[in-house]
């Protein structure tokens, strides 16, 4: 073996121990992310997570509020969280997207216990023009990934759909449900 | 040994040592993030946090469907029971709190029931602030559980983990 290829086979294995120990480490915040639809559910972590429905309106309904801004409109995207015999885990992190945007959700997730499922509404505040091509995503961010996975989920909101909701619900009020833990049976 | 040995030889000293570190390294990392859990006595003062922090004793596990209070019963969900945890301490001079959660025997855990999610009040404080000599150093902790669970309860363990470090965490195991 000649001097200058081994010092090229140190420096890529050298190079490739490096590489997975930062991988390993999770410093880097690299994303797998797999693709669901509405209705479908998607594993993540310990628990599935469903997109059930989705709705909007001007005004928001929360609880014991109401709340509205001209010029945006509320969207709340019914989901269940199902965690049949997992851990519990608090580093779900929800969020949106649409035409390159982010939008953070208003709330925080409500995570369910091991043997429960949590039914709840996840409500963004967005412009109506970024109806069109909304995604929800769910995001498991934790050191012990070396690419945290992340399901995203395509409301199925065409142009033509968001013309048509926004024709018929722009003024509505979105009414959110409260989260209720219910054991699977 | 020839001048090609020990180029050999000196290559796989090299790469043996990257995969030692990389394995130990790794090995340290998956053990630092991974709690383990050590079963106290029954009924024995441990101290569930790994850096020390207050000696807690499980005085009693008991589950019911119905909870009572000063001023109501309240039934739990269907398919669930209330579990409630008896809890004995003993308080550091400048006092401390209890944060645990209900373990199963496969590491399922559940945590507290918020005192908003019942109306009255129970015996017991639902906290473990008390400071030396102020108040009887004793708790009462809620858990609601399915009800299949509750004949594989182990304990009561720290919800917190982020302790990083090779000391175990104790569960806390009811007497008898």
């Amino acid at each position: 073996m000649t001097a200058r290829l081994r010092r090229w086979l140190v420096a890529i294995v050298a190079c490739a121990a490096m590489v997975g120990l930062h991988a390993y480490s999770g410093e880097f915040p690299n994303e797998h992310v797999s693709r669901a639809s509405v209705g479908t559910p998607a594993a993540l972590y310990d628990a599935t997570v469903t997109v059930n429905s989705y709705a909007i309106g001007q005004v928001l309904y929360n609880d014991t509020l109401f709340q509205g801004r001209s010029g945006v409109i509320y969207l709340a995207v019914n989901i269940t969280i199902a965690n049949p015999r997992g851990e519990r885990s608090v580093n779900w992190q929800v969020g949106g997207e649409a035409n390159g945007r982010t939008f953070a959700a208003n709330d925080l997730l409500d995570m369910p216990q091991p043997g429960f499922r949590i039914t709840q509404d996840v409500v963004f505040e967005l412009d109506p023009a970024d109806l069109a091509g909304f995604t929800v995503s769910f995001l498991h961010r934790a050191t012990i990934y070396a690419y945290d996975p992340k399901i995203v989920v395509d409301l199925g909101i065409t142009a033509e759909r968001a013309d048509e909701l926004l024709a018929a619900d722009r003024y509505a009020t979105v009414t959110t449900v409260k989260a209720t833990p219910e054991v699977i049976r | 040994m020839s001048a090609r040995g020990r180029q050999w030889l000196g290559t796989a000293a090299i790469v043996a040592m990257v995969l030692a570190l990389t394995t130990a390294w790794a090995g340290w990392l998956n053990a630092r993030s991974s709690p383990h859990y050590q079963q106290a006595g029954p009924g024995a003062f441990a101290d569930p946090v790994p850096e020390g922090s207050m000696p807690i004793r499980l005085a009693s596990l008991t589950a019911t469907p119905v909870l009572l209070t000063d001023r109501d019963q309240v039934p739990s969900a269907a398919g669930t029971v209330w579990v409630v945890a008896l809890l004995e301490y003993q308080p550091p001079p400048d006092g401390s709190f209890c944060m645990v959660d209900l373990v199963a025997v496969d590491g399922r855990r559940w945590s507290t029931v918020s005192v908003l999610e019942y109306t009255g009040e129970r015996g017991h404080e639902a906290d473990c602030l008390a400071k030396p000599g102020e108040r009887e150093p004793v708790a009462e902790l809620l858990y609601q559980v399915p009800e299949d669970v509750v004949d594989e309860l182990a304990g009561l363990a720290s919800s917190s983990t982020g302790y990083r470090g090779l000391n175990p965490y104790w569960v806390l195991t009811p007497p008898g």
